[in-house]
């Protein structure tokens, strides 16, 4: 059973009336709402608070890639990972990931990833993913190449640090006569890779077929998460293995607090900004993204997507968070984790406007009154 | 009221799918299978289609079949024609283009395109002129003017409501309703999903156009007609003068209190716009 501290990295100061002004949070939500000063102050205190997560004995942080958005404020996540390759000792350090069809050519993504795991002592895990709907818009990357960029460069970068260089890799999108990247990771034959999904069975086909981990996409009823995983294990049993639990991990916001209605008081409002401001646009999907049948799901599931939900009765029922007391968070989390089958939980404590102070309380009473509950469990 | 709105446009779905039946076939081209509808005795007209995905035989194809053979393929992702995993440019759709006329045995033709096929239509004629009889573009996107962008339509399809002011003149109209409706049934849905993913793949990046179209367009030999609604709200009016300035024997025609989607909107004008054209 691993732990890990996920951090957005979210802009805490959208404007109040910001869901009727605008429509998204994503892609043309103006800049000039990003304010530089308090984002230095914003960076600094959120990489504070990632090599706290070290210090308390987390298991491993994380780190993701998005562009252009008040969501997450990393639009390279391999920045910040640098940085806590230096400034953490013990976690693993999970960049999850690097959205590969933005990179061009993908061996970017095979250097950088080579670096931060030299400079890291071996510690990172390399996530890899398509990148969300909205990047296609930022990018201008044409959404309809973007699974077949993603397997092509893929399968270049498993080369690259697999494959003595120099080599060729010619491809459809990519035309690369040297393929030489120095450095090479320390981690052999290469870092352990993760990849994050939303429960589509084409990624979790990929993912079972190269015994990579699975890391489940949060903001979804507790059932959709269940749904996900029994499939996954089913794709691992099709490829003729029965999945370890650490190929799973689930994401959840979790807020730990003295008393249940203590931890309720000071998340809520911090929920609430990030469900129904931050989520804004996150499922805007460029035709073409997915498949046909994937799209009609999406919409399908569109009403147990967090920023649908209205009350906290149905953020409850449907763990979309775990909020409580260090027993009330144990338990559900306890349950949680055997009912979905999986060996990583990656919290994500920060969430929306959730204040530093609060988070980094929240975060200790986890370390010292769940984590090792929950190991045990 | 509504229920009974929902019924007459519910009938008149039904009718042309009923009209579609007798006119459709689907052929093997090099190994691709392709959607054609046919109808209509007399000068062939090729039709090529706009993004909505125009695939069942409307008013105006009929309208149109009075006086020609009309011939209207589904692009590439369209309705049943395969082969969009093999379209990553306008020059692969040109070629599939080529080889449906081959196959069709039409040397010269007269071509109308509406918008995404107007673009297709207007860049099989700079590469094959002697093709091309008379050639009819309706509000096609293929060139850009900073001053005047095209409306991203692929943003548009997160607000319903957007794209039907967008596209049409009098988006309140009935037929505007039926055509882009609040509620899409799951079959409509998933085949304006994938007419809009076979749209992105030639008009993704660069956004609807080609910049190296508008200096190509010389090459164009036949006689053009530029028909543009005069209330367009996804492809400015603004381009109808800029395509008649490339292409050397252009003339413009406007319809008034027309949008974008000027074959429904105003089936007749656009009807006789082109018979007068054509002859």
């Amino acid at each position: 059973m691993k732990f890990f501290f996920f951090h957005l990295m979210a802009w805490q100061d959208l404007p109040s009336d910001f869901e009727k002004k605008y429509d998204s949070a994503w892609i043309w939500a103006p800049n000039t709402l990003f304010d530089p000063e308090k984002g230095g102050r914003l960076y600094n205190e959120y990489i504070d608070t990632l090599v706290y997560a070290d210090e308390l004995g987390f298991d491993g942080v994380c780190v993701n890639e998005h562009h252009q958005n008040a969501y997450g404020l990393m639009p390279s996540p391999n920045l910040i990972a640098s940085i806590l390759a230096r400034q953490t000792r013990n976690v693993k350090i999970a960049v999850i990931g690097n959205a590969l069809p933005l990179y061009n050519p993908p061996t970017r993504v095979a250097e950088e990833f080579a670096m931060l795991d030299c400079i890291s002592g071996g510690r990172l895990i390399a996530g890899f993913v398509v990148g969300g709907g909205p990047e296609y818009y930022s990018y201008g990357i044409n959404p309809t190449h973007a699974r077949e960029m993603f397997r092509e460069a893929h399968d270049l970068i498993i080369r690259a640090w697999t494959e003595p260089g120099p080599f060729r890799y010619f491809s459809k999108h990519y035309h690369l006569n040297y393929v030489n990247p120095w450095p090479r990771p320390i981690q052999q034959p290469h870092p352990q890779i993760w990849i994050p999904g939303v429960g589509s069975i084409e990624t979790m086909e990929f993912v079972a077929k190269r015994r990579y981990a699975y890391m489940g996409i949060p903001y979804f009823h507790i059932d959709v998460f269940k749904r996900t995983f029994d499939t996954f294990r089913d794709c691992c049993n099709r490829e003729g293995y029965e999945p370890d639990p650490e190929q799973m991990g689930w994401i959840v916001p979790v807020h730990v607090a003295e008393t249940d209605e203590q931890a309720r008081k000071e998340f809520e409002p911090a929920l609430w900004y990030f469900a129904k401001k931050l989520l804004l646009g996150i499922t805007i999907s460029p035709p073409g993204y997915t498949s046909v049948k994937s799209a009609l799901a999406i919409d399908k599931n569109r009403g147990k997507f967090l920023h649908s939900i209205e009350t906290w009765d149905e953020i409850e029922k449907g763990v979309y968070a775990i909020v409580g007391s260090p027993a009330t968070v144990r338990d559900k989390l306890s349950y949680y984790q055997k009912h979905l089958g999986v060996g990583n939980i990656l919290t994500s404590p920060q969430i929306g406007t959730l204040p530093h102070e609060i988070a980094r309380r929240s975060m200790k009473m986890f370390a010292e009154e769940v984590m090792p509950y929950v190991r045990q469990a | 009221m509504l229920d009974k709105l929902k019924s007459i446009q519910y009938a008149l779905k039904v009718k042309w799918y009923e009209a579609t039946l007798d006119r459709l076939r689907v052929v093997d081209i090099n190994g691709r299978k392709v959607q054609l509808m046919e109808g209509g005795e007399g000068e062939p007209l090729l039709y090529l289609h706009s993004a909505y995905g125009e695939n069942l035989w409307m008013p105006f194809h009929q309208k149109l079949s009075e006086k020609y053979r009309v011939i209207a393929p589904a692009h590439p992702g369209f309705a049943q024609t395969e082969g969009i995993e093999d379209i990553d440019s306008m020059e692969d759709m040109i070629f599939h283009y080529l080889d449906l006329m081959d196959y069709l045995g039409l040397k010269e033709v007269n071509i109308a395109g509406v918008s995404l096929g107007g673009w297709i239509a207007a860049e099989f004629a700079t590469r094959y002129p002697d093709r091309v009889h008379r050639l009819a573009l309706a509000a096609p996107v293929g060139l850009w003017m900073d001053e005047h962008p095209v409306t991203d339509l692929f943003a548009l399809l997160l607000n319903i409501e957007k794209l039907r002011a967008t596209n049409f003149h009098d988006p309140e109209s009935a037929l505007a309703r039926m055509l882009v409706p609040d509620e899409a049934d799951d079959d409509m849905k998933a085949e304006a999903y994938k007419g809009m993913a076979a749209t992105a793949r030639l008009a993704w990046n660069p956004f609807c156009h080609n910049p190296k179209l508008a200096r190509r367009l010389k090459r164009i030999k036949s006689p053009t007609l530029i028909l543009w609604g005069d209330d367009d709200k996804l492809v400015p009016t603004a381009y109808a003068e800029e395509w008649a300035r490339h292409i050397k024997d252009s003339r413009v025609v406007k319809i008034s209190e027309c949008g974008h989607l000027m074959m429904f909107e105003k089936e007749d004008e656009f009807v006789r716009s082109l018979t007068d054209f054509f002859g």
